[in-house]
């Protein structure tokens, strides 16, 4: 095996952000505490990480023998990625203001979490696979119980750190078997061929099933689908509302990109075990996340379900990537999903953590919007377009994001699940649209006429979010070639080939 | 023009961007004026290309446009065009034509309400939704306007959201939506997943080359037509039309009367070379646009809100038009449509500025009573002339008296179920013209005629409505009376002006039900005669009942007792036949409104958000909070998952 | 008889459905971390066994990542713990359920 310097062009982007929290806290323990050096550091740090993702390549499709990928997509991944962490930071501004909080530990775990997000979309490899969402899990731990003076905080890292450790066992075990039944073979692509040698006279071991079921386990854990998804309601309530954006998005979108890697790359010819389980799991993920989420009260707790929802549409791409031709399709159609589902699931947590901010106990109760619409127009009209996005209505980017994935879900002929999809986000507009009502169509009341004070960090927020979500809304053309031309593409690199 | 058609709904679109921006400081006038000076520019617009496709050769008349790829991906390849064939062309016309009357109305109706720049803002966004969905060259196009123009209706039925009632009428209307967007979504895959296309165009070809089974058409056509019945109020999905009359009357006018909720009948009718080959679709849309047209005219019978009785009769008029593309005589349903939105919109405007002015009159007398039950009115003949007059023309025209447009276009829709094989639905929209000319009279007399119901002091405070308001009636007047002459028969000499004109569009369906044989005139004749005399019966009923002896229907009411007497009553001896059946279907009328509508399709629309929130507040129990729970559901679903992965070999 | 793949694969899983048991039935936080633990281990066992048996030296490899990203998992686990008990002055997770529904 052999190693090539330039391979570490293709991870730049990662060790951009692990030197950038290093730097972080570094800073904080020797030279200055003070809050806006610290957020303007991580900031501008991650503005230029972004920049390395797009410019800093290496030409080579095979880096690191095969163990992560380097294309346009896996690029396109990163730049999202950054971009989650980049919103979740500004959120936090003037969110960790007044909490006592050690904000350089705070945004150095967030970028570690960023480094081990990027590390699991890039990967096709077990072992980086597993190592990707360890350290995203490891540091979401700790920040989902950093408010450490509040039982919820505590409760919320508590749950989390056990269910996931739980979890991560059972992946673990997948892995381990998938790896014994493969006859040694980690990375992505060599288990597709090896699993090709199978059939006939060489039955595959029954241990094969069980490990990819494992491991489909495991990161159905992370993605948040039912059955799996018990964590995710209390963590996302009780973790300080900021990291609830980031994980809602940011984690999300790493394991599902993983997901679609390793089932639409290894395991296509596998597909007729694995198919039918996750479409159960899709259609039970959108039902109950939906279901669940009608009688929330609390906007937090709210969105926590709308998110497993989510995972349920999204899983609909990885199903659609089993089926033969459709995975680029597939792989297109969940990029741009997960652009549109981070930029509207972001705005709302800004108004979330806004509205909330301004009461007196500082809950998320959705009672709390009452009459928003009479005294702050403007975040009342952002509020009710990310719902309208979420919710999947045109001309918005919530709407596109669905239509291509129900469309790849279509093409590789899962039309029933597209029916269940379809009926389940009609249920979804309940809620949100509830939103809506509250805001526009309720008196206002005390509460609610108090002013909300949104910082410039919040403002360009969710200005940014609007008016992306629209842009994508009405015209997501390039935003879907970019998807599509990229996924074209997307490397599988194959390990064997650098075995000189 | 043709190259600047997408200016047409952009202008409704910078109304809206002025008016929602600026509109607080513009003032109410300001934004009043702005409103319609758009939609006015839109209108011009529309003219000029309306001609412009006249200028082409009958079968050149397409104009499809477009502007730049939207969506191009792989083999998914949705250009934002915009069509304009002589159904969009007519469309179009209709809606801004229609919307610029109205909107000035506005200005006069909305006058004095805080929220009015508001509503204009809302207003032209509807008619950029609505002219989005008419112009647009593909489904998803079509879908955005149709999401759309629900929003925008959601959003004018609460305007005064101040009122629980309204605010849970918006609400209804959403819900109700929904379900028939969940409709369209999934025709729109189908679509996709048969024909790789989502234009209208790719789609036609599609099915022109289309080999195979026809369930998958079935099944397509079927999804969208419920979307269609959630949009134009069919069976089932019709509840939140009447609860939409809680918002203000031009709303309902424009919104719920003659443009919106037609965007069901034009799906069909754009989607004719698919609806024509599923005969099944075919069958049930036909059999649930009569079965509507019917139903709702019975439970318009007995109500007493004017608004009320428009919205059944809205709901019942939409039904006829589903009979006509029902039938395959497409453009039979869509001349339907647009008298319609005349004659429609001037009882609905009429009905506003009655409304208006009995709103005044209360004021005025310190009076909070309810400005729309017409048992408390009567005698406003005098009071308000040209709101008289106007809404007089209405009536007839709906009733379907000779030689207004009403007649024409319902008169064909009739006809054609005849010529086309279906005389039982005949007979029922026949009987339902019968019910719809005596609902309207009885409305129009109850309203206009006798002597006023209400207090002295109210009555010295009515008058008519003010200059921008009776202007856009008097307009709409011409037009329900006019606008059915370019519909005229053969049989009686016309040209049928409109049909031709439309033809282009319905080629390939006309052609792929082939030629049904030539019915003679004679049986026309009959058809027509009959639907005449209906109409004329009804109105004369009508007047009988409320002008001459006012003290029959309350008789009628208690009429278990009397029926015996009420037989035999001298005066009414020799109309026993149609005392007998309008007794029956006064009495139906009754009893569906209390028990189906009210109680079962009332209830279930609301009782499905009920159930779900139901089961949504027990499943939510199995979130316990205990991690040792979370732990054992979790090792369950492992279970599951594995046993199925490793039992599956 | 010579003691083959198969045994230790056995070996492996009985472990490892231990370590299940014990999160499943313990009400401790700490004995359920350690349940945990036991799973990875039981994974490891695999992981070597598979890595002789194939033989592949991956295996070991993993095991060596398996047992660093543990230790920093027990770092992280123990200060949520920790937390969690000076403020309750417990850790049995049956008493953590301010959150649900």
């Amino acid at each position: 095996m052999t190693f090539n310097p330039t391979d570490l062009l293709a991870i730049a982007p990662e060790i951009a952000v692990l030197s950038l929290a290093i730097l972080v806290i570094m800073i904080e323990v020797l030279i200055s505490r003070s809050e806006e050096v610290l957020q303007g550091i991580t900031a501008i740090g991650l503005l230029a990480v972004m920049a390395v993702s797009i410019f800093v390549r290496s030409t080579s499709a095979n880096v690191f023998s095969g163990m992560v990928a380097n294309d346009d997509f896996t690029m396109y991944l990163k730049v999202l990625l950054t971009g989650i962490a980049l919103l979740a930071i500004l959120m936090s501004k003037d969110y960790l203001k007044g909490k006592n909080f050690r904000v350089g530990e705070y945004y150095t775990l967030i970028l570690l979490a960023t480094v081990g997000m990027m590390i699991l979309a890039s990967s096709t490899d077990l072992v980086t696979m597993f190592l990707g969402i360890e350290t995203m899990s490891i540091a979401l731990y700790a920040l989902a119980g950093f408010r450490s003076e509040c039982s919820k905080s505590n409760e919320a890292a508590m749950k989390y750190f056990l269910l996931g450790a739980f979890s991560t066992g059972f992946l673990l075990y997948g892995i381990a078997l998938l790896y014994g039944a493969t006859g040694g073979k980690t990375n992505f692509a060599d288990i597709g061929i090896a699993i090709t040698a199978f059939g006939g006279d060489n039955p595959a071991p029954a241990y094969l099933y069980a490990g990819i079921g494992l491991i489909m386990v495991g990161l159905l854990f992370k993605v948040a689908a039912v059955p799996f998804h018990f964590w995710s309601p209390d963590v996302y309530q009780g973790a300080p509302t900021p990291v609830t954006a980031f994980m809602s998005a940011g984690p999300k979108a790493a394991a599902i990109i993983v997901f679609l890697r390793l089932f639409g790359w290894a395991l296509p010819d596998m597909s007729i075990a694995w198919q039918p389980i996750l479409g159960v799991v899709a259609a039970v993920t959108m039902v109950t996340g939906n279901i669940i989420a009608l009688s929330q009260q609390n906007i937090k707790r709210m969105l926590a379900y709308s998110s497993i929802s989510h995972a349920g549409y999204l899983l609909l791409a990885v199903i659609a990537a089993g089926t033969a031709g459709i995975r680029s399709d597939a792989a297109a159609g969940m990029l741009f999903y997960l652009v549109a589902y981070y930029l509207m699931n972001m705005g709302a947590f800004t108004v979330a953590i806004l509205v909330s901010r301004a009461r007196l106990d500082g809950d998320y109760q959705i009672n709390n919007y009452q009459g928003l619409a009479a005294n702050h127009p403007w975040i009342a009209g952002a509020m009710a377009l990310f719902m309208i996005s979420l919710t999947g209505i045109p001309p918005t980017a919530g709407f596109f994001g669905k239509l291509y994935v129900f469309s790849a879900a279509v093409k590789a002929g899962f039309i029933p699940l597209v029916v269940i999809g379809v009926l389940a986000s009609a249920i979804s507009a309940f809620y949100y649209l509830r939103i809506v009502v509250y805001m526009y169509m309720r008196p206002e009341t005390a509460e609610s006429s108090k002013d909300l004070k949104p910082t410039p960090a919040w403002k360009t927020i969710m200005i940014v979010c609007s008016i992306l979500i629209i842009y994508l809304g009405v015209m997501p053309g390039m935003m879907m070639k970019l998807a599509d031309s990229s996924s074209q593409k997307i490397s599988s690199p194959n390990r064997v080939v650098t075995l000189k | 023009m043709s190259n600047y058609l997408y200016l047409i709904p952009i202008m409704p679109f910078i109304g809206f961007l002025i008016n929602g921006i600026w509109g607080k400081k513009l003032g109410e006038k300001a934004a009043g004026y702005i409103a319609s000076a758009m939609i006015g520019i839109a209108f011009v617009m529309s003219v000029t290309a309306f001609f412009e496709l006249l200028g082409h050769d009958p079968h050149h008349r397409v104009i499809e446009k477009e502007f730049f790829s939207w969506i191009a991906v792989g083999d998914l390849s949705i250009p934002f065009g915009i069509l304009l064939d002589p159904l969009s062309a007519v469309m179009i016309l209709v809606v801004t034509g229609v919307s610029f009357l109205i909107h000035i109305y506005s200005i006069g109706y909305i006058h004095g309400d805080p929220g009015a720049t508001r509503y204009f803002a809302y207003l032209n966004l509807f008619v950029f939704f609505m002219l989005l969905l008419v112009l647009g060259n593909s489904y998803p196009i079509m879908f955005i306007g149709w999401e759309g123009v629900g929003l925008c209706s959601y959003l004018l039925i609460g305007f005064w959201f101040t009122d629980q009632a309204k605010a849970t009428a918006g609400k209804k209307a959403f819900v109700v939506n929904r379900i028939g967007d969940f409709g369209f979504l999934i025709g729109m895959f189908l679509i996709y997943s048969t024909f790789g296309t989502l234009t209208f165009s790719g789609a036609m070809h599609g099915a022109e080359l289309f080999v195979g089974s026809t369930a998958i058409i079935f099944w397509m056509t079927l999804s969208m037509f419920l979307g269609a019945t959630g949009k134009s109020a069919q069976l089932p999905l019709y509840v939140w039309l009447p609860d939409a009359m809680a918002g203000p009357t031009p709303v309902s006018a424009l919104i719920h009367a003659a443009t919106m909720v037609t965007a069901g009948v034009y799906m069909v009718a754009r989607n004719s070379f698919l609806f024509i080959m599923s005969p099944g679709t075919m069958e049930i849309i036909a059999w649930v646009g009569v079965l509507t047209a019917i139903f709702a005219a019975t439970i318009a019978l007995v109500q007493n809100d004017i608004k009320k009785v428009l919205a059944y009769s809205t709901v019942s008029q939409l039904g006829y038009m589903f009979v006509g593309v029902g039938v395959g005589a497409f453009a039979a349903g869509v001349s339907h449509l647009v008298t319609h939105a005349f004659f429609k919109a001037l009882l609905f405007l009429g009905s506003g500025s009655v409304i208006h002015a009995v709103h005044h009159a209360h004021a005025h007398a310190g009076f909070k009573g309810d400005p729309q039950d017409i048992r408390f009115m009567g005698g406003l003949r005098s009071k308000m002339p040209t709101t008289f007059w106007t809404f007089f023309v209405g009536c007839i025209a709906i009733a379907g008296v000779p030689g207004l447009s009403g007649f024409f276009s319902k008169d064909e829709i009739i006809w054609m179920t005849f010529a086309n094989g279906h005389p039982a639905i005949g007979v029922i929209a026949l009987i339902a013209a019968f019910l719809t000319a005596f609902y309207m009279f009885r409305l129009l007399f109850l309203t206009f005629y006798g002597s006023w119901r209400g207090r002295k002091d109210q009555e010295d405070h009515l008058k008519d409505s003010p200059k921008v308001m009776t202007l856009p009636l008097t307009v709409l007047a011409v037009l329900s009376i006019i606008g059915g002459w370019i519909m005229i028969p053969y049989a009686l000499g016309g040209g049928m002006q409109f049909e031709h004109f439309l033809e282009p569009v319905f080629e390939f369906a006309n052609n792929f039900a082939g030629e049904k044989g030539h019915p003679s005139h004679m049986a026309e004749y009959s058809v027509m005669a009959i639907s005449i005399i209906l109409a004329i019966s009804g109105i004369l009923l009508a007047r009988a009942w409320y002008l001459k002896n006012p003290d029959i229907p309350a008789r009628l009411a208690n009429r278990s007792k009397l029926a015996h007497k009420v037989l035999f009553n001298k005066y009414y001896v020799d109309e026993i036949y149609n005392f007998a059946f309008i007794q029956t279907f006064l009495g139906l009328g009754e009893a569906l409104w209390k028990s189906f509508d009210v109680l079962i399709v009332d209830g279930i629309v609301n009782g499905v958000a009920k159930l779900l929130g139901w089961i949504s507040s027990v499943v939510r129990k199995i979130q316990t909070g205990l991690v040792s729970n979370y732990a054992l559901m979790m090792a369950i679903g492992i279970v599951a998952v594995v046993g199925y992965m490793v039992w599956k070999i | 008889m010579t003691v083959g793949l198969e045994w230790y694969l056995w070996l492996s899983a009985l472990l490892f459905v231990i370590g299940v048991a014990g999160v499943l039935t313990r009400r401790n936080a700490l004995i359920i971390f350690m349940s945990i633990e036991l799973m990875l281990n039981a994974v490891n066992l695999a992981f070597v066994a598979f890595s002789r048996f194939i033989p592949n030296i991956d295996g070991q490899i993993f095991v060596f990542f398996v047992m660093a990203v543990a230790a920093a998992e027990v770092a992280v686990g123990l200060a949520i713990i920790v937390t969690i008990f000076k403020r309750k002055e417990s850790v049995d997770i049956d008493q953590v359920n301010l959150m649900r529904w």
